[in-house]
């Protein structure tokens, strides 16, 4: 059986989901979030390891039958309004390591691995694979220090961006807030620099982004983004209502890096974002192993679901790289 | 609930999502000293994509209440926070 570790309302899992059920499975589906409040487990340790069930309002999932998990985006677990903090943490916790070792232990092929995806979330750790395997990165920086942070972007023939690494999302002043990609000058940067270490890059002068979505079988789908609106050309997340789609052949060369890198990381699925510029070099900006994929196979018609459904239905021999 | 280990495991890290995408809903002002990074930060309310069917959140932000503890008149009360969570691509 096939597990989706998923959201409720994951889109690419929903599509996975519904593959599987095309070609006559049904899939077991669990939501982290969805514990305690809506599932319990039971599990006893044997010589062939942990046997049990999760049990949800769907259904009884039998641990010992999981042959796959498409993992994709875990919530967070839903507790009692009204615990202390003390209380949450220690729930949390527990939670964390209890239901997490549990699922992190089966037996089964992952797609992908939810301790691969973590280290592979790590921006600099995906610029350093993605080097090593041969793609083309933009010239780039981390530093906390004032100088070498303007004498980089003082030495960029077409600019300078920043990019945070990790932590997109702020909230103060009861606002959600976005850093988006940014075009920066030297003269803004100051001693606040110093708190963090930030990442600049050079500005690619791109004819059109893609998003390629990658697997370690050797699928490679593509789709070329093109705007006409300016702040869409420097980061197309900030302008989703301005933007075209349509399938794109990816270079062998760039699919095969692609799959030499998933396999450095150890991760099934990558949807990978480039740039490419007008003399058709393609700058790899980052991937995300469970990146969303499901609005641009809607717009295009690229079978991304089967792919993944393939990857879950498949024998577990190696993967070819 | 935000790791507060700096370098955690990343076994450690798994299933409560991932840092940096769920972050509480703050009501503190900027203050002179924020690292740079966060001058870049804008209110950006994602457009829906049109002519998509089901597939159509590239970019989700949804809030939920969940316990906590606050201060009323010098005694920690329950009480309950909201959290915005929010996946990107």
């Amino acid at each position: 059986m096939i597990l989706i570790l998923a959201s409720e309302d994951s889109s690419e899992a929903q599509w996975v989901s519904q593959i599987l059920a095309n070609r006559g499975m049904s899939p077991w589906w669990f939501d982290t979030s969805w514990f305690p409040s809506r599932a319990s487990l039971t599990a006893q340790l044997t010589s062939f390891g942990w046997h049990g069930t999760i049990t949800t309002s769907r259904s009884v999932i039998d641990l010992q039958a999981v042959s796959a998990v498409y993992y994709q985006q875990s919530q967070p677990f839903t507790f009692p309004v009204g615990l202390s903090e003390p209380e949450l943490r220690f729930a949390t916790i527990e939670t964390r390591f209890g239901l997490g070792g549990l699922l992190s232990s089966l037996s089964a092929r992952w797609v992908s691995h939810p301790s691969n995806v973590a280290d592979a979330e790590y921006r600099i750790t995906q610029m350093t694979a993605a080097t090593a395997v041969g793609l083309a990165v933009p010239a780039s920086i981390l530093t906390n220090e004032v100088t070498p942070a303007k004498q980089f972007i003082e030495t960029q023939d077409s600019g300078a961006v920043y990019k945070t690494i990790m932590h997109k999302i702020v909230s103060e002043e009861s606002l959600v807030k976005l850093i988006h990609t940014t075009r920066v000058d030297s003269c803004t940067i100051d001693r606040r620099i110093s708190l963090a270490p930030h990442l600049l890059q050079h500005n690619v002068d791109k004819a059109f982004d893609a998003r390629i979505i990658v697997t370690s079988r050797g699928t490679c789908l593509g789709v070329a983004i093109r705007t006409d609106d300016s702040a869409a050309r420097q980061d197309w997340t900030t302008r989703y209502d301005r933007l075209t789609y349509e399938p794109v052949k990816v270079p062998d060369e760039v699919a095969r890096k692609c799959r030499e890198f998933l396999a450095a990381l150890h991760i099934e699925v990558g949807v990978f974002d480039f740039s490419v510029d007008s003399a058709g070099t393609w700058w790899f900006l980052e991937v995300n192993p469970c990146g969303a994929w499901a609005w641009l196979a809607e717009e295009t018609g690229l079978p991304v679901a089967e792919a993944v459904a393939d990857l879950l239905t498949e024998d577990n021999t190696p993967c070819p790289v | 609930m935000v790791d507060d280990t700096p370098l955690t495991r990343p076994g450690d890290r798994f299933p409560i999502g991932l840092a940096g995408h769920t972050v509480p809903i703050s009501t503190e002002s900027p203050t002179p000293g924020r690292p740079w990074g966060m001058d870049h930060a804008v209110v950006t309310i994602p457009a829906p994509v049109p002519h998509l069917d089901k597939h159509k959140k590239p970019t989700k932000t949804f809030t939920e209440t969940r316990g906590t503890k606050g201060n009323m008149d010098g005694k920690v009360v329950p009480d309950t926070q909201t959290v915005t969570v929010t996946v990107t691509d």
